[in-house]
């Protein structure tokens, strides 16, 4: 078994709050919608990039878009189009849901661009999270994803480092599973780049206003 | 174990209700002009009782595929000082109802759960993680976590709000997936107002 606390304790001492202030600057909103102004982004971006491009993940995909695959996913967007990044595990009623939902009404938002955002879901919970379980759990939110279930506790870490995300799986006397995780969603470019960060409680508007912003770029950069 | 900090609502609530918002609301904020349809159509008329606890825009998520559990949420208002005390919901919908909070993990030595006995952590020598240096300058999000709590306080004249990232109530062991636009009711019981039936709809996201 595999289950522990994986998490280094002494990382933790930073709340959301000092992380906001002193490592992070969060564009302020532009406040009238779609108008003429330079739009910017109203997610998290931080001044140097996380770079998660060389973070390879079991991906067990076998439905949808993405089912033929070679058994290895690498945290790229492809040509042309963006990437969500989610760290999560289906016994999550509340989190995981929420944002995911959200990205899917992002998606809708977006009309036929929407088909240009894929989404990633790496388990936090691979033991509980088989193949069959993530497939049918992502498809409810899209039929563009990867489902990724690391194949050991050093695949799922090397890749929570690279976006600096973290979990602990603790296991009660009662054989309760309590799961914790960063709660955060990632936007990837085709370079591996993390072009934005979504907290939990970014809501779809937010999402589908970054996207878009972010897919005009990419399709003047192509 | 999902009670390890116990009765610890109140000083609870207020860490993780002000913590885990912070980001969010820094950036929603802005987002208010943007004249979306966030007027909410309650096509159920909200629950009160003859003490006069109010419930509004009680809601549950679809619940995705291979999962059984759910979660609902709503707002309760109370023109004396209450106090939510325990939930059910009819076996034909959940075995199980739960009153839940999401909590921030590991904030610092003061509010740091203390692994007491009635946990078992299990680590192995390969599992401890030493951040490498430059990982520790940046900081990533703190993890969140999801306990059971006892009770919620439902101070007089406030609107407590039972929302993603908060409070919810948990459905465990759904006896079928939630479908959209399904209705369902659940038992509210307060210590005051008593028991309170409110009917839930079944939505993707809040109404
Ligand atoms: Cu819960």
């Amino acid at each position: 078994m595999r289950h522990g606390t994986r998490t280094a304790g002494s990382t933790k001492a930073l709340t959301i709050a000092s992380m906001l202030v002193t490592t992070l600057s969060m564009p302020s909103l532009t406040t009238g919608c779609g108008g003429d102004e330079p739009r910017s982004l109203g997610g998290i971006v931080r001044d140097e990039p996380l770079s998660v491009g060389s973070v390879a993940v079991t991906d067990v995909t076998d439905t949808g878009e993405y089912a033929t695959h070679d058994g290895v996913f690498e945290m790229v967007a492809s040509t042309g189009r963006l990437l969500v990044v989610y760290f999560g595990y289906t016994n999550c009623p509340d989190l995981c849901p929420t944002t995911l939902a959200y990205v899917r009404a992002a998606k809708r938002d977006l009309g036929d661009d929407g088909d240009l955002v894929d989404l990633a879901m790496v388990t936090v919970d691979p033991d509980r999270d088989t193949p069959e379980v993530l497939n049918g759990y992502l498809s409810s939110f899209t039929d563009r994803f990867h489902a990724l279930q690391p194949a050991d506790v050093e695949e799922l870490e090397s890749a929570e480092n690279a976006f600096l995300a973290s979990s602990s799986i603790v296991i009660g006397d009662d054989g309760a599973i309590e799961v914790g995780h960063s709660a955060t969603a990632y936007v990837v470019d085709s370079s591996g780049e993390v072009l934005v960060e979504w907290p939990f409680g970014v809501d779809k508007d937010l999402m589908a206003e970054d996207l878009r912003i972010l897919l005009d770029r990419t399709s003047k950069q192509s | 174990m999902k009670e390890r900090m116990g009765k610890n609502t109140m000083k609870k609530r207020t860490m993780s209700a002000a913590m885990t918002m912070i980001a969010a609301s820094a950036m929603t904020a802005g987002l208010v002009a943007c004249g979306d349809d966030s007027a909410s159509n309650e096509s159920v008329p909200p629950a009160s009782s003859e003490v006069g606890v109010e419930i509004a825009g009680a809601w549950a998520r679809t619940s995705p595929m291979e999962v059984t559990l759910g979660a609902a949420y709503m707002t309760v208002t109370s023109a004396v000082d209450d106090e939510l005390t325990d939930v059910s919901v009819d076996p034909s919908i959940a075995a199980t109802a739960e009153i839940h909070e999401m909590v921030m993990a590991e904030m610092s030595s003061d509010t740091t759960v203390s692994m007491s006995s009635e946990t078992t952590v299990s680590m192995s020598s390969e599992t401890t993680v030493s951040m490498s240096s430059d990982t520790t300058e940046m900081s990533g999000p703190g993890e969140m976590v999801m306990q059971e709590v006892d009770s919620i306080a439902i101070p007089a004249g406030e609107t407590v709000e039972l929302k993603p990232g908060g409070y919810h109530i948990m459905l465990i062991d759904l006896a079928a997936p939630l479908e959209i636009g399904q209705e369902f009711d659940i038992v509210l019981t307060f210590a005051n107002a008593g028991d309170v039936t409110v009917t839930v709809v079944v939505a993707d996201e809040a109404p």
